[in-house]
């Protein structure tokens, strides 16, 4: 649809129109909000076309409606892939997608700096449904083809990780992965589609959290899979139907409204982040900054060579102090507050335990690591904000 | 929020109260008539002071309220009201302060539908209105009347793009105990602080940068000590509000105002100086660019430009022009303004008091968030069908 219009133009460009289609909603700049179940064919013949042609035309409210196909449309463009399905949320994208390759008797490979809903899913669910999970170091490369094994369907990346921020050889794995007809799927939230192209490295199917950096606003809850071809599409889609997966049209238009800034707010949250980051780096409390664009953070070569620019999160890793001397910290920001997600207008910072979610890696630090997303704030008032909360941790203040 | 907040913070952060809201980021979406007093002692207590507490949807919900917090922070009034568009706060903010027999000044490029309101409503209920130039500055004063009441002033006009000296206007106004009323659209409360420069009313469509994405309609009345209680109780009587799902997107729309308008800046400059240099154009009616009339008070008051300009072309024939328009593919023809995407409307300018001496044929540009180099290449194949077709 709008797609193949707005293939000539730029980026930039692509992100503030594609999915619109004005002349479709008299002349109405956005799609409209259809609160949609039952939709209404005028004869037997329109139906039995309808029923064919299920998942291209609006058939019912559950495989979606003009509202979600818009904002699919758009997640497909930005991402460069074939098509997007759209569910839940970030989370029920990585489980939807795995269920679809994945069958008893399977075995995954899954990446040891996972998100902890997906590695707790593989754990429950896939082991409970006979699906086998080995975990690997995230660095791993071109490596992992010793640990691939006969039935063997899907590798599964997440790159950066979302704590951790190794940066993936992508390229690599896929190639391994293709000469032995394995899936590679990845979880592309922190680039939000804008940073990494999946599909020109070798991806098969992309996953993002929509929650994050497309809605931007911390007030949606919605994912989306991005398929490379039409065959791996369908699958999906099938499968979407069968399990009854279905967006609120709300959800999609406030997403898809937010994606229309996601290039002037990504622009931001990547200036502010790398002045956090650089700020951070001169200060005596930190072991070290790992963000994907500083040479101290694992894979960063790879994000030369891979990447266009870097998104609002990462991590930062404290020195030996106490669980109280952190937790003084944490407790009296003014502007960053405590929260899981990220992506949305405002700061964030967590403190967390990398320790506890690995398994075919060990994690060693000194103290605990501090997940900080900088959000629209002036910079300025973000870096105060640290200072006094680092003079908190050392007891100055 | 810390008192030394900088504007871009407070962007992020106003109007928004996770620790009332079970630590949620954003305001719910309250959809509120009735609200339940619980006793008839908290019902009288409520309604002692209906402006501050909760007292019926009608007036104000957690969620509208959110919203004037963020707004009147970032012009820097003590409060703000909002209503359903931006004619209805230009017309709400006026009819405040003026009563049949009184009389208002109004500048000569104002927004048509304000001209309509004076010419029509205010007309009937025997409000008199003078039309003034845009540019007149201090030379105001000599229009005052006995019962002149209001000075309506829109700076820039979004049609013709004048800058005007509201220091000097406000002050002969504060004078001859005068009210300024503002249209502050274009500086979006951003490039501009109307209390800065001694306005008494700041009035926006919402619609154009708060909103920002062309999908609602809404208005803002912002004021401080005693502007305040005319103008709530002025909004209360005509029964003007706000929906929540507006009063909502408006805020959220807030939250990218920042970096929605230097990306706006950006991409309007390039392309406002672009057009500069071509030889269809006549003129560039841009305040950043010195072939803007009040562009030197643009310097001394302004701290930035957004998207929106216009451009008078050379003498063409109409045909040319409709050629050049109904050709581009990322502009689309509409009015408003302020959203994401790109737009073109020809320019409607009505004068009763200053001459229009320019060349008809001028088009209002607004520049979205696209890549400009798409944007130019948009426009120059539209020159080319316009020379072609001329």
């Amino acid at each position: 649809m709008s797609k193949d219009k707005y293939s000539s133009f730029r980026p930039d460009t692509r992100i503030v129109h594609t999915g619109g289609d004005p002349k479709a909603f008299k002349g109405v700049v956005n799609p409209p909000v259809y609160r949609a179940s039952t939709v209404i064919f005028p004869t037997v013949q329109d139906m039995n076309e309808a029923t064919k042609n299920r998942f291209d035309t609006t058939f019912y409210g559950v495989h979606g409606t003009p509202t979600s196909f818009a904002l699919e449309d758009a997640m497909a463009d930005l991402e460069g892939g074939y098509r997007a399905i759209s569910v839940s949320s970030g989370l029920a994208a990585i489980t939807t997608a795995l269920i679809s390759f994945l069958n008893a008797g399977d075995h995954l490979l899954m990446v040891d700096s996972a998100y902890g809903p997906a590695r707790n899913f593989c754990n429950t669910t896939l082991k409970r449904f006979g699906v086998e999970t080995t975990y690997y170091d995230p660095m791993i490369g071109s490596g992992i083809s010793d640990l691939i094994r006969p039935e063997t369907k899907v590798i599964f990346t997440e790159s950066p990780g979302s704590y951790t921020f190794e940066i993936q050889d992508i390229p690599a794995i896929a190639e391994v992965a293709h000469q032995n007809d394995i899936k590679v799927m990845i979880d592309n939230t922190w680039s939000a589609g804008y940073f990494f192209k999946p599909f020109e490295h070798g991806v098969d199917i992309s996953i993002q959290a929509t929650t994050k950096y497309q809605a931007g606003h911390a007030d949606v809850i919605l994912g989306h899979i991005i398929t490379k071809t039409e065959e791996d599409w369908h699958k999906i889609k099938v499968d979407t139907a069968t399990l009854g997966q279905a967006v609120s049209p709300d959800v999609s238009y406030l997403c898809l409204r937010g994606l229309r800034t996601l290039s002037v707010r990504l622009e931001q949250h990547q200036e502010s982040a790398l002045a956090l980051a650089h700020w951070l780096q001169e200060r005596p409390e930190f072991e070290t900054i790992l963000h994907p664009a500083f040479a101290s953070c694992p894979g960063h070569e790879i994000w030369l060579r891979d990447f266009t620019g870097s998104s609002g999160l990462f991590s930062v890793v404290l020195k030996d102090y106490t669980t109280e001397q952190v937790n003084a910290m944490l407790d009296g920001m003014d502007y960053f507050a405590m929260g899981f997600s990220w992506g949305g207008f405002e700061s964030l910072m967590v403190a967390s335990d990398p320790a506890k979610i690995r398994s075919a890696t060990t994690w060693e630090a000194a103290g605990p690591l501090l997940r900080i997303h900088a959000g629209q704030e002036d910079v300025e008032d973000l870096i105060a904000d640290l200072e006094r909360g680092l003079n908190r941790l050392t007891g100055k203040a | 929020m810390r008192k030394d907040a900088k504007r871009n913070t407070r962007l992020a952060h106003d109007g928004s109260h996770p620790e009332e809201q079970f630590g949620i980021v954003n305001p719910p979406v309250y959809r509120a008539s009735t609200v339940d007093y619980g006793t008839v002692a908290e019902m009288q207590a409520l309604r002692e002071n209906p402006y501050d507490n909760f007292v019926y949807g009608r007036v104000g919900t957690p969620t509208s309220k959110a919203f004037e917090e963020a707004v009147a922070n970032l012009e820097g009034a003590e409060r703000c009201v909002a209503v359903g568009s931006g004619l209805a706060a230009i017309s709400a903010a006026m009819l405040a302060f003026v009563g049949s027999g009184d009389h208002i000044l109004v500048c000569d490029n104002a927004y048509s539908p304000t001209r309509n309101l004076c010419e029509n409503f205010m007309k009937r209920y025997g409000v008199t209105t003078t039309y003034y130039d845009p540019m007149i500055g201090a030379g105001i004063a000599e229009l005052f009347q006995d019962n002149t009441k209001v000075i309506y002033t829109e700076s820039p006009g979004s049609h013709t793009f004048e800058i005007q000296d509201i220091p000097a206007i406000t002050n002969a106004a504060h004078k001859a105990g005068v009210k300024v009323v503002m249209d502050n659209t274009w500086g979006a409360g951003y490039f501009f602080k109307p209390f800065d420069h001694g306005v008494d009313v700041s009035v926006q469509a919402a619609t154009k940068y708060y909103v920002g994405h062309s999908d609602a309609m809404v208005g803002t009345i912002s004021m401080s000590g005693e502007n305040i209680l005319p103008v709530l109780d002025n909004v209360r009587v005509l029964g003007y509000n706000i929906a929540p799902d507006d009063a909502y997107l408006a805020l959220r729309g807030m939250r990218t105002l920042n970096v929605r308008l230097k990306r706006h800046e950006k991409n309007a400059l390039k392309v406002a100086e672009w057009l500069s240099g071509r030889p269809e154009i006549d003129r560039v009616l841009h305040p950043a660019l010195p072939s803007c009339p009040g562009h030197e008070l643009w310097q001394r008051d302004f701290t930035g430009s957004n998207g929106l300009f216009s451009v008078i072309f050379k003498p063409t024939d109409q045909s040319a022009m409709h050629a050049f328009i109904d050709g581009l593919e990322l502009f689309s023809l509409g009015g408003s303004w302020g959203g994401y995407e790109s737009l073109v409307l020809p320019t409607n300018v009505t004068r009763t008091v200053t001459e229009w001496h320019e060349n008809p044929q001028s088009i209002r540009f607004h520049i979205g968030l696209e890549d400009p180099d798409d944007l130019i290449a948009d426009i120059e194949a539209g020159l080319k069908r316009l020379s072609s077709a001329g």
